[in-house]
């Protein structure tokens, strides 16, 4: 016996450590093959995005309504940090137009920096806020924008957008310090042909989707318990109706090898106990 | 193991969920409940159908407020506000003397209704208006 046990653990042992030895080849496999996969799908550019022409465009009209209320030019400038370079610039004047023209102005800037894969250095952004001498002092700071949701993050990860919504921001921003006068929404454009909004799922499950599959789980688990706890019972049951009349309940103290049955011994005789 | 064990296990864990749910619910299940249980209504400021509520905060600090309970699909900053869109919601916070005045309409009317500032390229319809939502996806390192 000793000696068939004692030949099967290196069987047992070798298969182990081949099994092992899969394993790490397959995680290490797999993850070398994800990381080639990775930097085949990976953007490699550092190269900031820009705006469109519709983009710069449609922005300047909107920072326009906003000169026409407050007699302020709103501007915007957007820099690749990495090339040093002037991607986009304009103003409520128009694409191109620096908004330094008018006597009252407020410029957003952004410089966005991409580094390389390889580079230990992080992508970085940095917002500044511009002014004529009058409103220096009254400018929105970053916390401001970060309001808005124009955070450093944000403006890395989405440049164009971020710059954009930033400049939008101005005229609201200094109505909020009181500078201006917040501007009368214009409700028009009855006249327009107004674009379907896309559909955008649900709000609720969207904001609790961590606790409704956590719930999701809970009542799972708790189904699961209450099957468990059907199918012991009925066990349970159908074990005491198979046990003979007279050998229910536990032993008494002391009895507990004779009450569970031990081979060779009947059950005791009517009003003989076992000999102590 | 006794069946009691599990019938006991099962009804802990049904009132964990029963608690956990209670809670969720008590925040409300849309954006419009957590405007009306944490502003002042204000029915002398409705506008249409859009309800109003006030607070005492600036718009962006109340857009915070908002949009950190309950994250919009987009937003919009105009020189007139911020529009929060939601699937079924529309707010839209505005400065009012100090503070702020919140407005709440269902998204597919107000939609219409500001079609003049939320359409367009930087509008809701738009690949600005759907991508910029404070949380943008990675596009950097």
């Amino acid at each position: 016996m000793s000696y068939q046990r004692g030949g099967s653990q290196p069987d047992a042992s070798g298969k182990t450590k081949a099994l092992v030895a899969v394993f790490a080849v397959l995680v290490l496999g797999g993850y070398f093959v994800s990381q080639i996969i990775g930097s085949f799908g990976a953007d490699e550019s550092t190269a900031v995005e820009n705006f469109e022409r519709q983009d710069s465009a449609d922005l300047a009209n909107r920072l326009a309504t906003a000169e026409r209320a407050h007699g302020i030019c709103y501007g915007w400038q957007l820099i690749d940090g990495g090339l040093n370079q002037v991607l986009s610039e304009g103003s409520s004047r128009g694409v191109g137009t620096d908004a330094e023209q008018c006597a009252r102005w407020v410029e957003v800037s952004a410089d966005v920096l991409y580094t390389s894969e390889n580079s230990e250095q992080e992508d970085s952004a940095q917002l500044t806020v511009r002014s004529s001498p009058d409103l220096l002092g009254s400018t929105p700071s970053p916390q401001d924008f970060e309001r808005v949701g124009v955070t450093s993050r944000e403006l890395i990860d989405e440049p164009v957008s971020s710059v954009g919504y930033a400049a939008l921001s101005l005229p609201l921003l200094l109505a909020e310090r009181g500078v201006v006068q917040p501007v009368e929404l214009d409700q028009g454009a009855a006249s327009e042909r107004v674009q379907p909004l896309d559909e955008a799922g649900s709000d609720f499950f969207g904001q609790y989707t961590g606790t409704i599959i956590f719930l999701g789980i809970l009542a799972a688990a708790v189904l699961a318990c209450l099957v468990l706890g059907i199918v012991a019972s009925r066990r349970r049951k159908r074990r005491l109706a198979a046990v003979p009349p007279g050998r229910e309940g536990p032993p008494p103290p002391g009895q507990s090898a004779y009450w569970q049955g031990t081979p060779g011994h009947g059950p005791p005789p009517p009003g003989r106990g076992p000999s102590t | 193991m006794r069946p009691k064990f599990f019938f006991v296990t099962a009804g802990v864990l049904a009132l964990v969920g029963a608690i956990v749910a209670g809670v969720m619910l008590f925040g409300g299940t849309s954006v419009r409940d957590y405007v009306a249980q944490n502003y002042a209504r204000s029915s002398t400021m409705d506008r249409g159908s859009e309800k109003a509520y006030t607070s005492p905060r600036s718009p962006s600090e109340t857009s915070t407020e908002i949009v950190d309970a309950w994250t919009p699909v987009s937003q919009y900053p105009s020189a007139g506000g911020i529009f929060l869109r939601y699937s079924d919601d529309m707010v839209l916070i505005q400065p009012r003397s100090g503070g702020s005045v919140i407005r709440v309409d269902d998204v597919e009317r107000a939609h219409r209704h500001y079609y003049g500032i939320l359409g367009g390229v930087w509008g809701w319809s738009s690949g600005h208006g759907e991508a910029f939502r404070g949380r943008g996806p990675g596009a950097g390192k």
